[in-house]
């Protein structure tokens, strides 16, 4: 017996991917909400499109940025997916607010409004949302046992401790959390943007290989569950999706970051979108996939 | 004179029985809820070993039905024509004598959320079932692993990967079957 897996995508894509810079550990923090009318599986020419967003909450925060943006849009019939990642400092209108930083959407009105700003900027309408503060990422990643992070080069980051050689690294939860948070870079958000969705691909990975059978994925299942909220969204979909999801190559699974130039905007620095990103969209948009860029 | 009395007992039912049940759960679940998916299933296993296997086998006619045991897009795969109908039925053989069981048995691995509601079942099915066509012998055995999902108190099979075995007078064909 082969294949399967589940929660991939989510999984580790939620977990890993998106974590908030202020380094607090705590209590579980992943949310899976259905927007919407939202699908979990994909139909014949109509991908899922899902998005992965960390919270940079701190305790006792009841409002939050979002931060860590990464839209992942699946084709099943093709058995491909691409990630999407999204500076959270882009400046773009946020709808009934105005121009901001993208990641204000969610302070201003929770993952759905988040979900809303990012469907006007991209051109695809979000099915779901994963976020998470980092409660949780580094306790699900000890708990699947670590993860094996391709580092694409050498960081030494005291701050957010992460020191790590370029090339594969076994990562548990606290060196991934490091990862994830690591802003010293050439490039800065934008790096770290595009590393977290490196991590998520690691996850990927780490699923497949773990979860062979139908009766191990859920197993994997049971260690996601642990760890988050479900709003709107039923164990038998999620299963189908992550079953879908661990069909999904990670070799195949494209990584990009949205392009941008940085600036000041109101005061503030922020991300403009680049001239070349509306095509990047409409490649992803149709299909998932992205054919010419 | 009087006839020797033998007493023969009656051939021993083929059926499923679970050898393991593993649940998973993010939450408290019940003895009772658990009871009843275990009978649950395998009562859905219990089914489809009867209409698809053990029916066909004994008269070498076609399958009992099958729409309540399989989710439509399952379904579909399994009726007449579809692309796994051999894979999960026994047509196509002539009736066999002397059948019986030589192993039936499904372990079963289960997830339930918070609320202790068991969402998702897998059935690891090891069936081998022997018996003779015109005195050759005949062995089918089945393998692999079942999904199956709650539609109100029916569990029906979502997904699988199966591969059935059948030698016929040592003559063997292997047929699988996978749906995610």
């Amino acid at each position: 017996m082969k294949r399967r897996l589940l929660l991939a995508v989510v999984m580790l894509a939620v977990g890993m991917g998106c974590v908030s810079p202020t380094g607090v550990r705590g209590e579980a923090a992943i949310e899976i909400l259905r927007v919407d009318s939202g699908r979990f599986i994909p139909e014949p020419g109509k991908p899922v499109f899902a998005l992965v967003m960390g919270q940079d909450a701190r305790p006792g925060d009841t409002r939050s940025r979002g931060d860590g943006l990464h839209v992942i849009g699946i084709n099943a019939e093709e058995h491909r997916a691409t990630i999407l990642n999204i500076p959270r400092d882009t400046w773009t209108n946020i709808p009934g607010r105005g121009m901001d930083k993208i990641n204000a959407a969610n302070y201003y009105g929770g993952p759905l409004l988040q979900a809303r700003a990012v469907s006007a900027l991209v051109g695809v309408d979000i099915d779901f949302v994963i976020t998470t503060g980092f409660d949780g990422l580094a306790d699900m990643v000890d708990e699947l046992g670590g993860i094996n992070v391709d580092v694409p080069f050498p960081m030494n980051d005291p701050i957010s401790g992460a020191v790590f050689p370029a090339g594969t690294v076994r990562m548990d939860g606290g060196a991934a959390l490091a990862f994830a948070r690591n802003r010293n870079l050439s490039g800065g958000d934008f790096t770290r943007t595009h590393d977290q969705g490196i991590l998520i691909l690691a996850g990927l990975s780490k699923l497949r290989d773990s979860a062979p059978t139908a009766a191990n994925t859920i197993k994997w299942m049971a260690v996601l569950a642990r760890h988050t909220r479900f709003d709107g969204v039923g164990f038998g979909d999620l299963y189908r999706l992550g079953r879908l999801a661990l069909t999904f190559d990670p070799d195949e699974v494209r990584n990009v970051t949205m392009p941008g130039t940085t600036g000041s905007a109101a005061g503030q620095s922020v991300v403009f979108v680049g001239g070349s990103a509306p095509a990047l969209f409409a490649d992803f948009r149709d299909d998932a996939i992205l054919q010419r860029n | 004179m009087t006839l020797p009395v033998v007493s023969v007992p009656p051939p021993a039912p083929i059926r499923f029985t679970g050898d393991a049940f593993d649940l998973h759960t993010a939450g408290p679940t019940s003895t009772a809820s658990y009871d009843a998916t275990w009978f649950a299933v395998l009562e859905t296993l219990n089914h489809y070993l009867e209409a698809a296997v053990l029916t066909p086998l004994r008269t070498g006619g076609p399958a009992g039905d099958l729409s309540a045991l399989f989710n439509p897009p399952a379904l579909e795969r399994v009726v007449p024509g579809g692309v796994d109908r051999f894979a999960f039925i026994d047509e196509n053989l002539p009736a066999l004598s002397d059948l019986r069981s030589e192993r039936s048995v499904a372990g079963l691995t289960a997830l339930a959320g918070r609320d202790g509601k068991v969402s998702v079942v897998t059935a690891g099915l090891d069936l081998r079932l022997v018996g003779h066509v015109a005195g050759a012998p005949v062995t089918v055995v089945r393998t692999g692993e079942l999904v199956l999902m709650p539609e109100g108190s029916t569990w029906r099979i979502d997904a699988y990967d199966i591969q059935v075995v059948r030698t016929v007078a040592n003559e063997t064909t292997v047929t699988t079957a996978e749906r995610e």
